[in-house]
């Protein structure tokens, strides 16, 4: 479809429109069905851009508004995940989270004004029967209790457990802090080191370009279940373009059921596939041999490696020793992913998967799949592993200096952080965190007691160990909670602060991967906020600031400003820095800022990297340094399946679901209520379990916290699962009861996850810090 | 183009059931609680390793030679003047014919609304010049719309494709099924991996009821007693 053939169909709609109009006026019968009026979106009142805020991808949007309220949201076609701005004409796509983000919007039961508790008892079974307070009771109450903690027992003792945001970075600086967790050990830590230590010498990551891949081997790595728009569009256009695509992963999901071979890997035994191929790869002297040259470091000490460790294709399948998976498979597979023909080739990773933090070797595997993508020549190459392309933009702190006078009073930050963090080497650097020993620290007042904690964003069960981290949560004096849900984190709070969502919110959002050249977002309100109440983040922290006697720090202290900084003011002056504007950026006719020169929209392959030597490593300087094994080595999981325990656990999500986020979605609801145990057929008919049975899930009490853990579900009985393993979607087991739609649905797997202790930690040696979130071994049984 | 001559094609072989579609379509059309105009069905074949996984797009297929139509006694079920099976509620009298005999299931009788709810097609959108909304929002893009000869000529190069990777059962259905399907469908596998009907022609006996009743059309009495009995069999079924 060419563009102008869609201006016509506008251009005639409107006509038909307007004929519809006349038709009304002069008495002729309207639509039969109320909701006719719906079905034509294209006549709406007002189309707004914004960019989707469900998950980190950013996807460029255009909101359909009729009567004042949205009805429907569409891909933006500029936009490189939605749509193609090299060919906007074939429409823009987000995912069904977005598509469903409509009744997020307008769910009754989001949070509406600030709460306190007023039960004095915190926990899963207690109400804390919440009593609307007004914003100045609020602020005043929390800016009191934090100051007052902080003076009683160091500025340390307080907690942010927020993603990173500007605003809040510089609230817990000039508080004193040292302790801002993030939850990217559970996410993607692993891969960053290997990026880090490998390709990049620090900063974020991988994008993929998928859809110019013709060969794709994926290692847990389920892009098209999980939905995240790039993924599933990226494999759906390789897959249309002929690409092939191989799926290792213990569970058939959604990108194993498209794949041309699905393999059911042991869990936790990707790496040993990824070294055999390595094996094959460099004994036959398969790899690009151009590429190889040219832009790595360490071949040599690679190769020896692999063939003094005897990572043989036989060495592999014999400890894999799952069906299909030969040594002859790993061979054949080897050659075909290195095959001049299939080229680009690359293995796709992202977050959750099997070089995710899922097994203690999660970062070893990373390392072994940017080993296996440079071999082949597919790093920062079309139809590889690109590196981001972002915008060069001057940062909060460059713009909004704070004065000699004012960081002299600032106190200066302990190192020792309450989750271990700063062991991490230079890895630290990343602003993140670990969830998985925070509790760990805060339970046994390691290396400090902490007593308060402003938490945004965040569900407690989605930590490991969801019920030690509860009774963490539970040890603090204080917890001030930022939400648009009253989640169970509210409900473990004091003091609850309502948050518009992103739907009614002002701002914009660099392309931070998935992009060939850089692009910004602008994001517009679509309708306004529904609950007056409601404060955006960066404006909270303001006023919490002021009522802590923090105003001076948040003061515009810009060229030429003057009042309190706001995000309005840090957009227009990044714009600024760029050439453009924020007002430039809402009156884009594409929603998107871009660079002017057409050159610079142009894909450039780096010749250049990041590490010491500007190559890529496959011998990790960076990792060498820092204790850590340089080259990909074995290692193996925590924790094997025995006789008591006998199955794997693996985790994962459903399309239509986002983490904690879209539990209480009703269209969600409606695509996937609620999870269940995942199990082979065969076997549970072996165990006398039927298809929707109630069953036990039991992790064995290994670790430091000795505890039962234990969660009931309905067992699903497919054949696409390892006989050995059990599946089971993340996202449920709700006790917030204001959560209507999502309360008591299901059971939370994060109740058999293992959190860990400073010294467990300390023992894995893994740069990437990972939370091994799958590890263990649990076993089932009829409830 | 005349929209008669348009047609959709939905491959089953890029499907991953996210439900996009039915949601938008869902919401966009206010749709009862547990009543969909499309829905994903997922069928599993084999066993274990050698398993598969197919999913199939379910919606109203407007067969040129339908068979909710034909035994509709009142005409509330019709084709409109693009060639889609669309519903009038007006002349509808619950009898439940259509539901009975739409070979693919896919009309739900909606009891809080006392309609048939099923795929439109879009037919306002498409009337306006628009795709159906589950061309424009399915995000695997495993959804196009277009001229039929064109979207004939896609499928079948993209069943070339699929049995070239070793696919060999891959076919295009709906080309010929019910006198020609609106929706046409790439398969990876045999059609009965999808639960798709064995029988693609118009029963001789349905012509003859068409025949039959066609004079009297407009007069319920047939109709109704049919309704009746139909009522008192499905709350009998119900209840049970």
């Amino acid at each position: 479809m060419k563009s102008d053939g869609l201006n016509m169909k506008r251009r005639s709609f409107l006509k038909a429109a307007l004929a519809t109009g006349a038709a009304v006026g002069a008495g002729m019968p309207i639509p039969r069905f109320a909701e006719a009026a719906e079905e034509v979106v294209e006549d709406a009142e007002k189309k707004v851009f914004t960019f989707c805020g469900v998950c980190s991808a950013n996807c460029g949007m255009i909101a359909y508004v009729k009567n004042g309220r949205l009805v429907h949201i569409e891909g933006n076609p500029h936009d490189f995940v939605s749509g193609n701005p090299y060919n906007p004409e074939d429409g823009g796509r987000i995912c069904v989270k977005g598509y469903n983000a409509v009744k997020t919007l307008y769910d009754p039961d989001r949070l509406k004004y600030p709460l306190r508790r007023t039960n004095p008892n915190k926990g899963i079974n207690e109400d804390p029967g919440f009593e609307r307070i007004s914003w100045e009771e609020a602020l005043e109450e929390t800016a009191s209790r934090l100051k007052e903690s902080i003076a009683q027992h160091g500025p340390e003792s307080h907690l942010h457990v927020t993603r990173s945001n500007d605003f809040g970075n510089r609230l817990r600086q000039v508080m004193g802090t040292p302790n801002h967790v993030c939850h990217q050990s559970t996410c993607f830590t692993t891969q960053q080191a290997a990026w880090a230590g490998m390709v990049m010498g620090s900063g974020r990551p991988w994008t993929h370009d998928l859809e110019n891949a013709k060969y794709i081997l994926t290692m847990g790595f389920d892009g098209m279940g999980k939905a995240k728009n790039p993924h599933l569009q990226g494999l759906s256009k390789a897959l249309q373009r002929g690409a092939k695509l191989v799926s290792l992963d213990p569970y058939r999901s959604k990108t194993a059921a498209r794949a041309h071979k699905w393999l059911p890997i042991r869990p936790g035994y990707d790496l040993a596939f990824a070294l055999a191929m390595i094996h094959v790869i460099v004994t036959e002297r398969l790899y690009n041999q151009e590429f190889v040259e040219n832009y790595t470091e360490g071949i040599e000490e690679l190769r020896s490696h692999v063939v003094s460790r005897g990572y043989t294709p036989e060495w592999a399948a014999d400890l894999i020793d799952s069906p299909g998976i030969t040594a002859d498979a790993i061979r054949e597979i080897a050659r075909e992913f290195a095959d001049p023909a299939n080229q680009p080739a690359h293995i796709p990773s992202h977050k959750r998967d099997g070089a995710g933090p899922n097994h203690v070797n999660s970062t070893n595997l990373a390392q072994a799949q940017v080993t296996l993508d440079a071999l082949v020549g597919s790093i920062d190459r079309p139809g590889g592993m690109t590196l981001p392309r972002n915008p060069s933009m001057p940062g909060f702190d460059a713009l909004f200096p704070i004065s000699e006078d004012l960081q002299e009073q600032m106190p200066e930050i302990r190192r020792e952080r309450i989750d271990n963090w700063e062991e991490r080497g230079p890895f630290m650097s990343f602003p993140h965190g670990n969830f998985a020993t925070l509790p760990y620290g805060i339970l046994n007042e390691t290396p400090y007691p902490v007593k308060t904690a402003l938490v945004r964003g965040y569900n407690p069960l989605s930590f490991p160990d969801h019920l030690t981290m509860v009774e963490a949560f539970k040890k603090l004096d204080f917890i001030v909670n930022c939400e648009i849900y009253p989640s169970e984190m509210s409900w473990l709070s004091d003091i609850v602060l309502p948050e518009p969502i992103w739907l009614e919110s002002t701002g914009m959002g660099p392309r931070s991967y998935h992009s060939l050249y850089p692009q910004i977002h602008v994001r517009n309100p679509v309708v306004p906020q529904l609950h007056e109440e409601a404060r955006g983040f960066g404006g909270i922290v303001v006023a919490l600031a002021e009522a802590m006697g923090y105003g001076e720090y948040f003061r515009d202290t810009s060229e030429g400003g003057s009042g309190n900084i706001s995000g309005g003011k840090f957009n227009n002056l990044r714009l600024q820095a760029l050439g453009s504007s924020w007002n430039e950026l809402v009156n884009s006719p594409t929603g998107l800022w871009e660079p002017e020169d057409p050159a610079d929209r142009e894909f450039v392959p780096r010749e250049e990297f990041g590490t010491p030597s500007g190559k890529i490593e496959f011998y990790s300087t960076l990792f060498e340094e820092n204790g850590f094994d340089p080259l990909p080595t074995w290692k193996p999981r925590r924790e094997e399946p025995d006789e008591e325990y006998p199955f794997y656990m693996v985790i994962s999500r459903a399309p239509m679901h986002k983490m904690t986020q879209t539990q209480n979605n009703v269209l969600a609801l409606a695509g996937y209520p609620e999870n269940s145990a995942v199990m082979n057929k065969a076997r549970a008919e072996e165990m006398g379990i039927s298809d929707g049975d109630e069953v036990y899930v039991e992790a064995r009490s290994a670790g430091w916290m000795d505890r039962e853990r234990k969660i009931k579900l309905k067992a699903k009985l497919i054949e696409g699962v390892r006989p050995d393993t059990v599946m089971i979607y993340h996202g449920f087991g709700r006790y917030s009861s204001y959560m209507t739609q999502a309360y008591g649905r299901g059971a939370n797997e994060g109740d058999l996850v293992m959190s860990m202790s400073f010294d467990e930690q300390n023992r894995l040696n893994d740069p990437g810090m990972g939370a091994a979130m799958q590890d263990h071994a649990v076993k089932i049984y009829k409830a | 183009m005349a929209i008669a001559d348009h047609a959709m094609l939905v491959d089953q072989s890029l499907c991953i059931n996210c439900d996009a579609c039915t949601m938008v379509c869902k919401q966009i059309y206010s749709l009862t609680d547990d009543i969909y105009r499309t829905q994903i069905d997922t069928y599993e074949h084999g066993t274990y390793h050698e398993s598969i996984e197919v999913f199939n797009k379910k919606a109203c297929m407007h067969c040129r030679e339908a068979l909710c139509v034909i035994t509709c006694p009142t005409g509330a079920m019709h084709k409109n003047d693009d060639d889609l099976t669309v519903f009038d509620e007006r002349t509808c009298i619950s009898c439940n014919y259509c539901v009975a005999n739409c070979p693919y299931g896919v009309i739900t009788f909606d009891r809080t609304k006392g309609i048939m709810e099923k795929c439109s097609l879009c037919d306002k959108r498409v009337e306006n010049n628009l795709e159906p909304f589950c061309y424009t929002v399915c995000s695997p893009q495993a959804i196009k719309y277009g001229s039929r000869p064109a979207m004939i000529a896609d499928g079948n190069a993209r069943v070339q494709m699929l049995k070239a990777q070793g696919f060999e059962e891959a076919n295009l259905y709906g080309v010929d099924e019910f006198g020609g399907l609106r929706v046409l469908l790439v398969l990876q596998y045999t059609p009965d991996k999808y639960n798709l009907p064995a029988e693609t022609a118009v029963p001789m006996g349905s012509r003859v009821l068409k025949y039959l009743i066609s004079p009297f059309g407009g007069i319920a009495a047939l109709a109704a007693v049919g309704a009746l009995i139909y009522n008192y069999a499905s709350n009998k079924k119900g209840s049970a």
